[in-house]
């Protein structure tokens, strides 16, 4: 006795003991025929994204008088949906990369499908900023190019612009990083899928791996890129959010005009993305039988994540009333009375209960370790968040300064759809994603096997269950 | 003979053989086609051609030749003028003097031939340039496409000769069987046209003219006739009124000539002066006379003429004077001894002004303006008005006879939509040997008449005007005619027999005036003059010469016996149950414009409301049974029932309900159909032989069902009253989230006032050179001195002037292209007015204290929609004007919502295009001639984009422009720029303003009237100038002129009646 005994590692892939296993259960969905149930959901999915595609080229046809916004309410369901799904992204982003920079071990198993839901709430969300514009054809006036139309050139005042910048940025950033990250995988399931023969899945890989050949040379230049990119990403975890908050913070409208609105947004969003990442992996654990590699323990590190964001969220609530009553200035009183006792008062009520009262649950580690409670909630924190963007935007703009102009705001059924809808392009793209990229980066969770065994014989692809 | 032979060259001449071979050919050489079509070119060329490619190629092109050719382009047509009229140069307006049916007195701005644009003429000394909404609203009727395009015969279009021959037929019979004539007619303002009518009628041996009007004036002639003998509506001079008394009377919004009227009015309500007119109002609905009172008293109509007995009484104890029967009624809080003491206090300066048509009422009116010794004074019925000289009694007696009228004539009369004897016309007009409506457009009545011999729109028509006695003004043509119509009074001196034309009649007429003209000038000049200022005088109106004292009028003495007799049958008037009130709104009036978009998509200053009629329910009543916005109601009288949304009014007197009158048009035109709504001619009754505005016995019941209703203002308190804060604990009636003080300023003393002028707005100082209350961080780095030698545009804007009337609404509508959108987009709020004026209710609902805020683009310095703006699309000029560049707006809407004045107004659809705007909006290019209205200095938008007020900027650069050319350079010799002079340039709103209440310039120019306010008044104030957006608008606050016991009074009423009440937030 008397010597260190340092504490065991937290397991934090299970009942793996090859290498070969890890690669035989992620590739094999690629290699496979789809399933009915995938195309079933696929086809689901892509019924909804054509009803996005019908609403919104209704919108363009007839003109933005088909939604339900008004002289006094300008934004709505839109922008809505656009805080919404940049929101979601942000997760994807802190598990890929603040978590990579914080070495914590457990997000590799779960880092490809949350990048790559980034991506595709990052798409869904950049529908939205040209959608909503009246007069969409002439989106690419957003950008600073050099043209012939004179001196005409864009207003670097307007957070609008600045969005132009965050969205664009944090996409570009995000899929390299993302497509980065798959190239490894891409190696390994070019070369299985050679090895049985599959001509055109190979060559596709083999495009897609760009050359990929696992020397040791090509993975320190990985591990750097994949280091700097990282780097490069963490700061838009904080930065994205905080520039779509100022479209409202830098305004002059009571309840938008605010400066807690940036870390108050980041924390929503990063709280809104762990929900959805939360709805996302359960799904995936369970059609996937990845059990073995999303298992409980990070279920629980998620929910402790969403019990922290929420009680921050909830916080920047209560801030908002204080500072309301603190200010003295009857806009902003009447504002926040307005948005939790006026007549949209169950949008209010619906964004606090889910988003502060539901996730106090995840205090119980059971029902941390509870996935159909962890999947219920993930889902009122979903609709919780959404409320919330609108819950900011409406209640604000339908009783701002004077009181001849306050109105009402209804939704149409054209706005509906869009929302609807982009939940449709949402998963027409993660389904495409689920069914022909490695959702679990597999080169990651070999790190994480404590003492991979040799396997007896050499495994024969198609062999390990 | 021998030819010589030529030879082309030594060639030729040697007849070589190489030669010989080579001319047998047509070309001498080969033409290297092998080589062309060579592989080995075409390796050169780099491609290769065969004559699939070809054929592909030929197909393609021929296909796409073809499609593209397919394609509907838009033709436009731009033809220059062959030879350019002397007077016209495009782009240039021209301006004619002109009045409109109502008897204003307009000048007309033509662009390139047709007229796009009324304002009052400056000239008028009736009007003094204001002109009411739908005076502005009536430019549009000209290019209504409804329009009678030919004269008709029966229902199919004939030609002028066919009906004028068939019509004198039928003319020649009856006169020979000696039938009887008829002509009907609104007041006809015309002298010319009465006196074409007269000729006309002059060849008939049974023949009459008789007048009315839908709207009645007839018991104020009749009972002056009753009282001094003089049949006629006298002329009443509001601005020699210390104290005014208006009863049922709507005198600023729809009674007699409101335009007028509110500019007189307005002169007495300038707290500038040493004296400012008090005004009480008694009445049964909330008008808008009734909102601009200092005191006002609901009353039931039933209740009206004994009020009137107290009044007089009241008067009449004061002045020693013998009492009337009766009196017991009494006004809250002792108000006919609270108007009486005021009206004794300015006895001679004091009016009382009538407006139920009933000759009992009437002439007890008159009794206490002649106790009061007013008559000659403030009343001069020495110089009556002829805006009203309908006779009830002459209708009755025309619709008794009816059946056995042989010849009628309907000139501009449409009796069959706007009288209450619709069934009594409907049946005779078709039994009738000589039916012939005058219409300019089809209505209920022309569409059962045998003949219509369309008139001309009165922009197209000669004519002459006279309102006021001895006051002329010109009617010309400032277009030609559109269809083939001909002028009334053509018709009229056709069917004569008469050879002369209206134009010489009306000249002839003239030639009498002008030898009344002292300038001692030809008629030829004189009748240029006129055609150039528009307005004529007689010699009796005509400003007497300095230091000439003009004798006063003869005050006329009252007839003591009608007036005992007026006062039983007043008091005699009993109502059970429920009254309803039969009024006119601003713009629809009496409907005979209903077909007007503009006019129906104009809010009613009260209610806020558009497109629709609608019941009026008092406050209280809706309280106590439950009645909620937009319930439908059924209200049966007589046996009539009918069924309409409920608006829920304060101020209307409990125990009444109000029902306008205008709506319903079964044959108003396509704007019509837009909406079905009620009629409420049907329910007129006569009492007495006048018609009568309001029906007693009336009930009402809840229907269960709703009816959506377009209303543009759904909040009326400058809080929300659903919820309290502990600001203010002390239990006054500011506990709530009151914002009256950032929004409106208002001071209900005049004595107050005067006393402490600098605490009218709380803020100390005047706007350019006040101390701030507020604090700012950033100090003025937004304003570049530099900047100082520029135009800088500002406006200030009065609320004390202001009186809600709504002309400058539609004068922007007019000026700026302004679409109309329809009832469904006004329901959703997406109306697209630049101006609007807001309405804001406070105190006690059952009564309450309101005040109109005009609000339009604040042209703030520190725009908050500008800098949000990602395309730069909305800029601020170097003159302070926050402009909006359409092409290069992409529609984020982000400056919207940012606007803390919700001013911005966004093209949801194309509403020129899209098919649901196709009836509404005359601007729709399924309209061509609706189109003709466009102004076309602005730009008609397109879907997607943003627009709001400019300050008619294309007014303020023609005005720069002129100022230049004028100058004859754009520098002074000093060297600094050429500004137009101030005043020279006026936006489309502060022009059309009645009351003057809007004033615009050049904040950066010394002497300008904006600088001086800005400067000087301490009125003025911006709305939540917390904000700091720091606007180019500015207001001044509003003082009423109350006593202190009148405040106290209803500060008390206040107390008790806390505001509770959900709907009225």
């Amino acid at each position: 006795m008397g010597h260190h005994v340092s504490p065991i590692r937290q397991q934090w892939v299970t009942n793996t003991d090859y290498y070969a296993q890890i690669t035989e259960d992620i590739s094999r969905p690629i290699e496979a025929k789809p399933n009915l149930r995938w195309i079933a959901a696929f086809a689901l999915s892509f019924l909804v994204l054509m009803l996005f595609v019908g609403a919104v080229t209704w919108t363009i046809w007839e003109g933005i008088g088909t939604w339900g916004l008004n002289k006094t309410v300008g934004w709505a369901f839109d922008i809505t949906n656009f805080v919404f799904w940049v929101g979601i992204g942000h997760a994807g982003t802190l598990i890929s990369a603040v978590l990579l920079l914080f070495r914590q071990a457990w997000r590799n198993s779960i880092n490809r499908a949350t990048e790559a839901m980034t991506i595709f709430a990052v798409i869904c969300a950049g529908m939205f900023p040209i959608i909503h514009m009246g007069r969409p054809w002439l989106g690419l006036w957003f950008l600073p190019l050099p043209n012939t139309r004179g001196s005409l050139w864009v207003n670097f005042n307007s957070p609008l612009l600045w969005d132009v910048f965050a969205i664009s940025t944090y996409f570009s950033v995000s899929l390299v990083f993302w497509y980065l990250g798959m190239m490894p995988d891409f190696g390994s399931i070019r070369d299985r899928m050679k090895r049985q023969g599959m001509k055109i899945g190979s060559k596709i890989f083999a495009l897609l791996a760009m050359g990929w050949d696992g020397s040791n040379r090509t993975w320190s230049r990985y591990e750097l890129v994949s280091l700097v990119l990282a780097a490069l990403a963490t700061p838009l975890v904080l930065s994205v959010h905080s520039i779509v908050s100022m479209d409202f913070a830098t305004s002059v409208i009571p309840g938008w005009h605010t400066t807690i609105f940036p870390p108050y947004f980041v924390a929503g969003a990063i709280f809104s993305g762990f929900g959805m990442v939360q709805t996302l992996l359960i799904v995936q654990r369970y059609v996937y039988k990845h059990e073995n590699y999303i298992t409980l323990d990070h279920m629980e590190s998620i929910a402790k994540i969403v019990i922290a964001t929420g009680s921050l969220v909830g916080l920047a609530y209560m801030t908002e009333f204080f500072i309301a009553w603190y200010s003295g200035s009857i806009w902003e009183r009447y504002i926040f009375i307005n948005r939790a006792f006026g007549p949209y008062w169950w949008a209010y009520w619906i964004m606090f209960s889910c988003n502060v009262i539901t996730p106090q649950i995840f205090w119980f580690k059971k029902i941390r370790r509870n996935m159909v409670i962890t999947f219920i909630i993930s889902i009122f924190i979903n609709i919780g968040m959404w409320f919330e963007r609108f819950v900011i935007i409406v209640t604000s703009l339908h009783r701002d300064f004077l009181p001849s102009s306050w109105a009402m705001y209804t939704p149409s059924w054209v706005e509906a759809s869009i929302l609807a809808g982009s939940f449709g392009l949402f998963f027409t793209f993660y389904f495409l994603f689920a069914k022909f990229l490695p959702t679990i980066n597999m080169f990651e969770v070999k790190t994480l096997l404590h003492h991979p065994k040799q396997p007896k014989h050499t495994f024969e692809v198609g062999e390990a269950n | 003979m021998n030819t010589p032979k030529y030879w082309r060259g030594i060639e030729e001449l040697e007849q070589k053989p190489e030669f010989l071979a080579t001319v047998k050919d047509e070309f001498p050489t080969d033409i290297p086609m092998d080589q062309q079509l060579s592989e080995v070119t075409e390796e050169k060329l780099g491609f290769k051609a065969n004559r699939r490619d070809f054929l592909k190629l030929m197909g393609f092109g021929l296909t796409a030749a073809t499609l593209s050719a397919c394609v509907e382009t838009p033709k436009k047509f731009a033809i220059p003028y062959v030879e350019k009229p002397d007077d016209i140069i495009p782009g240039v307006a021209n301006y004619y003097a002109t009045s409109t049916l109502e008897g204003i007195s307009v000048i007309a701005k033509c662009r390139e031939g047709r007229p796009i644009k009324l304002e009052g003429n400056p000239d008028s000394p009736v009007t003094q340039g204001g002109m009411d909404a739908i005076g502005q609203a009536s430019i549009l009727n000209l290019y209504d496409i409804d329009r009678y395009q030919a004269p008709m015969s029966g229902s199919t279009t004939a030609e002028w000769d066919a009906v004028d021959s068939e019509i004198a037929a039928k003319l020649k019979e009856i006169k020979n069987s000696g039938g009887k004539v008829r002509i009907l007619s609104r007041s006809l303002l015309s002298p010319s046209l009465r006196s074409a009518a007269a000729s006309f009628l002059a060849g008939f041996a049974d023949a009459k003219h008789v007048t009315y009007d839908p709207i009645s004036y007839s018991a104020i002639a009749e009972a002056n006739e009753k009282s001094f003998g003089k049949k006629v509506i006298p002329s009443y001079h509001i601005n020699k009124a210390k104290v005014l008394v208006g009863v049922g009377c709507d005198f600023l919004g729809t009674w007699l000539e409101p335009t007028s009227q509110s500019s007189q009015y307005a002169e007495m309500r300038d707290p500038a002066h040493s004296q400012m007119s008090r005004h009480y109002q008694i009445e049964s609905m909330l008008s808008t006379t009734g909102s601009n009172a200092d005191m006002r008293f609901p009353v039931k109509p039933s209740d009206t003429g004994k009020a009137l007995i107290s009044l007089y009484n009241a008067v009449a104890r004061q002045l020693g004077k013998p009492t009337l029967p009766g009196g017991s009624f009494s006004l809250t809080m002792g108000g006919e001894s609270m108007i009486a003491n005021d009206l004794v206090k300015a006895q001679g300066a004091s009016l009382v002004l009538c407006g139920i048509n009933d000759p009992a009422c009437q002439t007890i009116t008159n009794g206490i303006n002649d106790i009061l010794g007013n008559m000659g004074k403030t009343i001069d019925l020495n110089t009556p008005v002829y805006y009203k000289q309908g006779s009830d009694s002459d209708m009755m007696e025309l619709v008794g006879e009816l059946n056995s009228v042989d010849a009628l004539f309907f000139l501009d009369a449409n009796p069959v939509y706007d009288t209450p004897f619709a069934g009594a016309f409907e049946s005779a007009i078709k039994g009738m040997k000589l039916s012939v409506s005058l219409a300019t457009k089809p209505d209920e009545t022309s569409a059962l008449c045998a003949y219509v011999a369309p008139d001309h729109n009165f922009l197209e028509s000669w004519g002459d005007v006279m309102a006021v006695e001895g006051i002329y003004s010109v009617v010309q043509p400032t277009i030609n005619p559109i269809y083939n119509t001909r002028q009334a009074g053509d018709s009229l001196l056709k069917w004569s027999g008469a050879s002369t034309k209206f134009a010489d009649l009306l000249k002839s007429n003239w030639q009498a005036l002008h030898g009344q003209q002292a300038d001692g000038s030809s008629f030829q000049e004189f009748w240029d003059k006129v055609l150039r200022k528009g307005i004529a005088m007689a010699k009796k109106a005509q400003p007497p010469v300095e230091g000439e004292e003009t004798a006063p009028a003869a005050a006329a003495t009252m007839d003591s016996a009608a007036l005992s007799a007026a006062a039983s049958q007043a008091q005699q008037t009993s109502a059970s149950g429920y009254e309803l009130v039969l009024y006119e709104k601003v713009g629809i009036r009496d409907g005979r414009y209903a077909g007007n978009p503009w006019l129906q998509e104009l809010p009613d200053p009260i209610t806020r409301t558009t497109w629709d009629n609608y019941i009026t329910v008092p406050f209280q009543y809706a309280k106590e049974n439950g009645v909620k916005q937009e319930d439908v109601l059924k209200l049966s009288v007589g046996g009539q029932e009918i069924e309409g949304a409920a608006v829920i009014l304060p101020g209307q007197a409990m125990g009444t309900f109000g029902l306008a009158l205008g709506y319903g048009r079964k044959n108003g035109g396509r704007t019509t159909k837009h909406v079905e709504t009620i009629d409420a001619y049907p329910l007129l009754e006569m009492r007495d032989g006048n018609v009568a505005y309001s029906r007693a016995g009336v009930t009402v019941d809840k229907t269960g069902r709703t009816y959506p209703l377009a209303c543009v203002q759904t909040f009326h308190t400058l809080f929300d009253p659903t919820k309290k804060t502990p600001r203010k604990p002390e239990g006054s009636i500011d506990n709530y989230f009151d914002r009256t003080e950032e929004i409106i300023s208002e001071v209900e003393s005049f004595e107050e006032y005067k006393k402490h002028p600098e605490a009218v707005n709380g803020h100390a100082g005047t706007a350019l050179n006040k101390k701030h209350h507020l604090i700012t961080l950033w100090e003025s780095h937004y304003r570049d001195k530099a900047a100082d030698r520029y135009i800088r545009w500002a406006m200030a804007i009065d609320l004390n002037k202001c009186t809600g009337c709504g002309a400058c609404v539609v004068s922007c509508h007019a000026e700026n292209n302004v679409s109309v959108v329809g009832k469904e987009e006004v329901r959703k709020r997406r109306e697209m007015h630049w101006i609007r004026i807001d309405r804001y209710y406070s105190g006690a609902p059952e009564n309450p204290n309101v005040v109109f805020q005009p609000m339009m683009c604040q042209h703030c310095d520190n725009a908050p929609c500008e800098t949000v703006c990602p395309v730069l699309a909305t800029i601020h000029s170097q003159e302070g004007l926050n402009q909006m560049a359409y092409n290069r707006c992409v529609g984020t809407r982000y400056c919207a919502n940012n606007c803390p004045y919700k001013v911005r107004r966004f093209n949801w659809y194309n509403y020129v295009n899209g098919d649901d705007f196709q009836n509404v909006n005359p601007a729709h290019e399924t309209n061509p001639l609706g189109r003709f209205v466009l102004n076309p200095d602005v730009t008609v938008r397109f879907r997607g984009v943003m627009e709001k007020c400019s300050f008619c900027v294309q007014r303020l650069q023609e005005g720069k422009l002129k100022a230049k050319i004028r100058a004859g350079s754009s520098l002074n010799p000093d060297g600094s720029a050429v500004k137009p002079e101030d005043g020279s340039i006026k936006t489309a709103c502060q022009q059309s303003c009645p009351t003057g209440a809007i004033v615009f310039g050049d904040l950066n120019d010394p002497n300008s009237e904006v600088h001086k306010l800005y400067k000087e008044n301490d009125r003025l104030y911006h709305v939540i100038e917390e904000v700091k957006t720091l606007p180019s608008v500015a207001y001044m606050t509003k003082i009423r002129n109350r006593t202190a016991d009148q405040i106290k009074q209803i500060e008390e009423r206040t107390e008790e009646v806390m505001f509770e009440n959900e709907w009225l937030g």
